[in-house]
């Protein structure tokens, strides 16, 4: 038997056969079995065919963070999958293949990996029907690991007792006939402490997790079009839709979705869409109608690979430079980048109470890879978080802004009162004494279209002077890990946890551990450039990561700090293929 | 009671004189008199055009956003806080050019809202191009040689969306203009009102004078009736079509069209209980959590 503490798992096979299914109820079985888990999918833009494959990364012993490129088992459910995966089996490893898909006899397979032929199909049709094959397989990777079946069966249960007693019947004779064909169990994972915890686990994606944030700081108005990969957000918030009263509409495009959002923030509502770069584009005006009008809305644009429509289901960093500055003129914003699920949910219901306090657009950056992949994490902490609308006034409130007198008999409400902060009180309709018109033209304290000079300059002064309290609120980025580092990694959004492993690797490098530490920019505007210059100036190997071509986080550091990562001795990895770097990669660049 | 001096704004119009929009000003400030609607509960969204300022002019909630983008947002808000009267307000080439997608899918939704349409045919706000309802031929800055392109028919695209209350009035008849508005307004589901508004400094053609001498309204004629949905009754709708159709010699104004349907916001799964606006101090999320454990 092959020891191992954590194993990874692949599951590939054409589009369409159920295995990014099956990958979710294999992870929430093992998270549930008390295993800390990772899973994510890599899916071509095709409703059938094409090939797709699932991996799924687990340990009872530690901390499973990101995915890892390397396998332990590859499930292959079709030539293709045998054929891209087959070098990427670790020594010990097995491949699990269907003979009548593929001669192996033709293929060099890497030494020290077991070669499993089962034919699922005929296992599966003697469970009743192709449909189990996907089960089967379930069980043939239970069996080899050696696992307890009865997480995956009550799985099974939950997922198919309403389909009925002979599916959910069906569904576990297959799952027992995967173990059955597995021939044994192969690996010997290392046991954890009991599965006690795991009750307060959960597993699920960023997007997922920022949804709980968004619906905890009370949006309950979502406007969007579908785009891959944001799409999830109006999903889940649509399922959430009418237990937690939140009204959903799927627009007929981008442009809507965002002008809808603007509307319901001056309503009064909290409200959020989500895009990616194509979407993202189209709702740039209206964005910048937020800044001007000064009203509060939350916009996700979860990255893929650009430009145009790109890679549309692969991940990227790309979009930072066109987030950062989108629409015309300037105007007051927050840009935020979460980088785990934790993240997710925090900054997500942080996100709403920036956008009511500072009464501007805050727009949040994922990506694919941390918009789709699955994490397990302890259930969210929901201690201290406190709703804060900022300054809405009501009747009596509206009336001390109120100018008396003039022509028309007074009664008009300064919407764009100058203030210290650059807040203004804001009403909403419904209340009187506060009516106002909220405007995407240049406007005085009564939302008056006037072009004077220096009512101009006076309102431009009053917006900008947001970014000076948000940056003295936003938390300043922190090192994460020991402050005396021999390399210090930089990078932003869903690289996080990866170089959290990195570092971890690295430090327990056979031969002499290598000491390193990460700095994470989580808010890009405004953006604490006192404090990151000082890191970095500091840091002995500055080290930019980056998924994108041009390193836009690092030409941002250099534009407000100065800071060059190559004149400083660093270096930067960057990467734009569309996949994710793994561990693996990232300390093979370092090393080398 | 709402009185006009409760709708008096800081500042009066800067339109020029004799513009159509005047009429309907004042046809918006009468109804809301009429109808009492408090100015504190009633919010025009506007986009970007001359008119599409009309909401600095009546003192009540007003959102003037983006050149085409007035409905999206009055959706929103009507959405999030369905006790509110929401009036949409935009030119013909806002609502029929820019905007054109959202007009269709407004219709198609059918919520509680009016659209008011500015319609000189004509764009004005950028001195003098066509726009999508120039009729073919007509000469601007933009088509120095004619407009080669059909004028599109608003009210008949109000029957092929879905509109449940489509009429067509004149910023030239004052009484007339503001029962269309009332009714408008009081009508469940989303009204269309395009009304023709003559711009007295770059279209030429469509004046006051081309109108007084062409406009009939529809209910002075005892031969039309006012369509409905196409039940087990008689249909109407190819006759109120083919009246939408009228262009020369005689051009009719009034209802077209009337139906009663279930608003969006009678079927908006997620205003079951409660309203988007009313934020509550705290949500609990433990039950959503069990989802993912």
């Amino acid at each position: 038997m092959t020891q191992k503490s954590t194993i990874n798992i692949l599951i590939g096979g054409p589009a369409g056969s159920g295995i990014e299914s099956a990958g979710m109820l294999l992870g929430k079985s093992l998270m549930r079995g008390g295993a800390s888990v990772f899973a994510c999918n890599e899916i071509m833009s095709l409703i059938r065919g094409g090939h797709n494959y699932n991996r799924v990364r687990f340990s009872y012993t530690e901390k499973v963070l990101c995915h890892d490129d390397r396998a332990d088992v590859v499930v292959a459910l079709d030539r293709e999958s045998v054929e891209e995966h087959l070098d990427e089996i670790r020594d010990g490893g097995v491949l699990v293949y269907d003979q009548d898909h593929v001669d192996i006899s033709k293929l060099k397979v890497p030494d020290g990996v077991r070669v499993l032929h089962v034919d699922l199909d005929e296992a599966a049709a003697g469970v009743g029907g192709a449909i189990y094959k996907n089960t089967v397989a379930i069980g043939v990777i239970l069996g080899l690991c050696g696992l307890d079946l009865g997480n995956m069966e009550k799985i099974l249960r939950d997922t198919f007792g309403e389909k009925g007693a002979e599916i959910v019947a069906n569904n576990v004779n297959a799952l027992k006939k995967g173990v059955e064909v597995s021939g044994g169990q192969h690996f010997e994972i290392a046991a954890g402490e009991a599965a006690a915890g795991a009750a307060e686990e959960m597993y699920l994606n960023g997007h997922d997790a920022f949804c709980l944030g968004a619906v905890k700081a009370g949006c309950r108005f979502v406007g969007e079009y579908p785009m891959t990969p944001s799409s999830s957000i109006l999903h889940t918030m649509a399922k959430w839709a009418e237990k937690m009263g939140i009204v959903v509409k799927h627009a007929e495009d981008e442009i809507a979705a965002m002008n809808m959002i603007v509307g319901a923030g001056f309503a009064g509502a909290r409200s959020l869409t989500g895009t990616s770069g194509g979407g993202f584009a189209l709702m740039t005006e209206a964005v910048g109608m937020a800044g001007m009008s000064e009203t509060p809305c939350v916009i996700v644009n979860a990255q893929r690979v650009g430009p145009s429509t790109g890679l549309p289901t692969k991940t990227e960093q790309g979009d930072l430079r066109q987030v950062m500055h989108a629409s015309q003129g300037d105007y007051p914003r927050v840009v935020m980048a979460p980088g785990d699920p934790e993240e997710c949910f925090e900054m997500g219901f942080e996100a709403f109470n920036y956008a009511d306090r500072y009464q501007l657009p805050v727009l949040v950056l994922t990506d694919k890879y941390l918009a789709e992949s699955m994490y397990s994490v302890p259930v969210f902490n929901e201690e201290g978080m406190k709703i804060d609308r900022g300054k809405i006034l009501d009747e009596k409130g509206a009336a001390a802004v109120t100018a008396e007198g003039g022509e028309a008999g007074g009664g008009f409400f300064r919407r764009y009162a100058l203030s210290e902060d650059g807040v203004s009180g804001r009403t909403l309709p419904g209340t009187p004494g506060g009516e106002h018109v909220a405007t995407s033209y240049e406007h005085d304290e009564f939302s008056d279209l006037l072009e004077d000079a220096d009512i101009r300059v006076a309102q431009m002064d009053k917006r900008m002077k947001k970014m000076t309290g948000l940056l003295s609120e936003l938390p300043a980025p922190e090192l994460i890990g020991e402050a005396d580092a021999d390399i210090t990694l930089v990078s932003w959004g869903s690289y996080k946890p990866i170089l959290e492993d990195v570092v971890a690797r690295l430090a327990a490098r056979e031969g002499g551990g290598v000491k390193a530490n990460i700095l994470m920019i989580k808010y890009m505007v405004p953006f604490h450039a006192d404090v990151v210059g000082k890191i970095l100036r500091a840091a002995k190997k500055p080290v930019l990561v980056e998924q994108n071509f041009s390193g836009q986080l690092g030409g941002l550091i250099k534009e407000k700090t100065g800071f060059d990562f190559e004149e400083a001795g660093g270096a930067k990895i960057l990467k734009y293929d569309g996949r994710q770097m793994d561990c693996e990669y990232i300390i093979t660049k370092l090393v080398s | 009671m709402t009185e006009q001096k409760d709708l008096l704004t800081k500042d009066k119009p800067n339109w020029c004189p004799g513009c159509g929009d005047y009429g309907i000003l004042t046809a918006l400030k009468n109804v809301m008199v009429d109808l009492d609607l408090a100015p504190a509960n009633t919010v025009v969204a506007t986009g970007i055009g001359c008119g599409s300022k009309i909401n600095h002019w009546v003192k009540c909630y007003g959102f003037e956003g983006l050149h085409g983008r007035p409905l999206p947002v009055a959706s929103a808000v009507k959405l999030c806080n369905p006790d509110l009267n929401v009036v949409a307000v935009g030119g013909d080439g806002d609502g029929y050019g820019l905007g054109m997608g959202h007009f269709i899918h407004a219709m198609r939704r059918n919520l509680n809202m009016t659209y008011i349409v500015q319609d000189n045919q004509i764009y004005g706000l950028t001195t003098g191009q066509t726009s999508p309802t120039s009729d073919r031929g007509t000469v601007t800055k933009s088509t120095p040689s004619g407009a080669i392109e059909l004028p599109v028919n608003p009210i008949e695209l109000g029957f092929a969306s879905g509109a449940t209350y489509i009429a067509r009035g004149y910023a030239g008849d004052l009484p007339h203009l503001t029962k269309l508005i009332a009714d408008g307004i009081s009508h469940k589901g989303f009204a269309l009102i395009d009304v023709f508004q003559p711009c007295v400094t770059f279209n030429k053609i469509n004046t006051y004078q081309f109108f007084q001498e062409r406009v009939y309204k529809l209910e002075d004629d005892p031969t039309f009736k006012v369509a409905g949905p196409c039940g087990d009754k008689e249909c109407d709708v190819c006759d109120a079509i083919a009246r939408s159709r009228e262009w020369g010699d005689k051009i009719p104004i009034g209802l077209f069209y009337k139906e009663d349907r279930a608003t969006y916001e009678s079927e908006e799964i997620g205003l079951k209980d409660g309203r988007p606006v009313d934020v509550p101090a705290e949500v609990g999320i433990e039950e959503l959590m069990s989802e993912f454990m």
